[in-house]
């Protein structure tokens, strides 16, 4: 069963996505995005036979696009790393 | 290895113009990354019966000892039972504190919760503090107090008001230009065979190209094996028809040996009787 999340604009207007992954990495190693919060969205597009996952990051109180290339490095090593099983879960918030 | 901190909310802040970056992946590596979530939440710890009852009892008959019109007292998210409920069938999925059945809530638990796997809606059970309404979670603002002017957001119900205007979330239209891919080198479930183009270093590059090769070279390898028996047998074959002839020739020769020397035998019984006439013809001629 899919998990949801309520995605909030400023204006109030809210929509309804399917929640793939919500996390934060605790790594030294990924200092650019180590305790930011970062979302994984399943967009239901297809790109091919794939299917595109749309990824936001906690700025400024709000969830953002993910705009500095070394962070979105750093998301995309933690998200191989999530399939690849090589993940410790430390907790859930 | 990772180390991960995982994060539940219901409702997330997003600007209104823009969109996030993008990769896509296997359906396979969805299903991981969905699994490794929801598999990692933790059950929630107490299931007060304040909230454990509410939706799943969608019959809309009015409690009549309804004691206060304002705002219902809620614990917190994570004390929410998520396994919670509500039916899509529900006609008023606003719920406002005069609202019978938030008054079931409190007054009439029902047991059919217990029925329901906790692990449905985990996203519910995370520790934030719950909004009813329309009223929004603020990120990293755990201490926000608690709102209760409508309907409280819970997972898998997806009432009405959810199916609100367009997506401000924009899917990237230009698509491939911020998209890895994400990609099993062959179909199968081997995690060991992910690539992720944007991600291979040069020396996993490297050997990857390499055992490409190898790879190459033994199908090559394969074929020119499989030429060369292929070969073999035909020669084979044709020694073993060969041979069927210089057998066949040999016994025919045999027969015609035979033949021949019966002929040589009658050759000089005539050539005997012959000359046994020759000496009597002389013997009378004399």
């Amino acid at each position: 069963m899919d998990e949801k999340v309520i995605l909030v604009t400023p204006s109030g207007e809210r929509v309804e996505k399917r929640l793939v992954c919500f996390f934060k990495s605790l790594d030294d190693d990924r200092p650019n995005i180590k305790n930011i919060p970062i979302m994984a969205i399943d967009t239901g597009a297809l790109n091919g036979s794939n299917y595109v996952l749309e990824f936001f990051w906690e700025q400024n109180g709000m969830f953002q696009p993910i705009n500095d290339e070394a962070a979105w490095n750093e998301v995309k090593k933690t998200i191989i790393d999530i399939i690849n099983g090589n993940t410790e879960v430390a907790g859930v918030l | 290895m990772a180390k991960l901190m995982l994060l539940k909310k219901a409702e997330i802040s997003v600007p209104e113009d823009k969109k996030g970056k993008q990769i896509a992946v296997k359906e396979s590596n969805i299903t991981s990354l969905k699994n490794f979530f929801v598999s990692n939440y933790k059950p929630p710890v107490e299931m007060p019966s304040v909230t454990t009852t509410s939706f799943v009892d969608a019959s809309p008959a009015p409690v009549s000892n309804m004691e206060s019109p304002l705002p219902i007292e809620v614990s917190p998210l994570n004390m929410i039972d998520p396994s919670i409920i509500m039916p899509n069938n529900i006609s008023e999925p606003e719920i406002n504190p005069m609202n019978p059945v938030i008054n079931s809530i409190v007054e009439e638990p029902t047991p059919v919760i217990e029925n329901i796997p906790a692990i449905e809606t985990p996203i519910m059970s995370a520790p934030q503090p719950m909004v009813l309404e329309s009223a929004i979670v603020e990120p990293m603002e755990p201490e926000m107090p608690k709102e209760i002017t409508s309907t409280p957001v819970i997972e898998n119900s997806v009432p009405d008001i959810f199916n609100l205007p367009t997506p401000i979330i924009e899917e990237d239209e230009e698509g491939t230009n911020d998209t890895a891919e994400i990609k099993l080198v062959q179909d199968n479930d081997t995690l060991s065979d992910l690539t992720l183009d944007e991600e291979l270093d040069p020396e996993l590059e490297e050997i990857k190209n390499r055992l490409d090769q190898v790879i190459l070279d033994l199908n090559n390898y394969k074929k020119k094996i499989k030429m060369l028996e292929n070969e073999v047998n035909q020669n084979l074959e044709k020694s073993r028809e060969v041979l069927k002839d210089t057998q066949a020739a040999a016994k025919i020769m045999s027969i015609h040996q035979e033949r021949q020397n019966q002929i040589m035998n009658e050759l000089n019984l005539g050539t005997n009787s012959l000359d046994d006439s020759k000496r009597v013809l002389q013997k009378e001629t004399i």
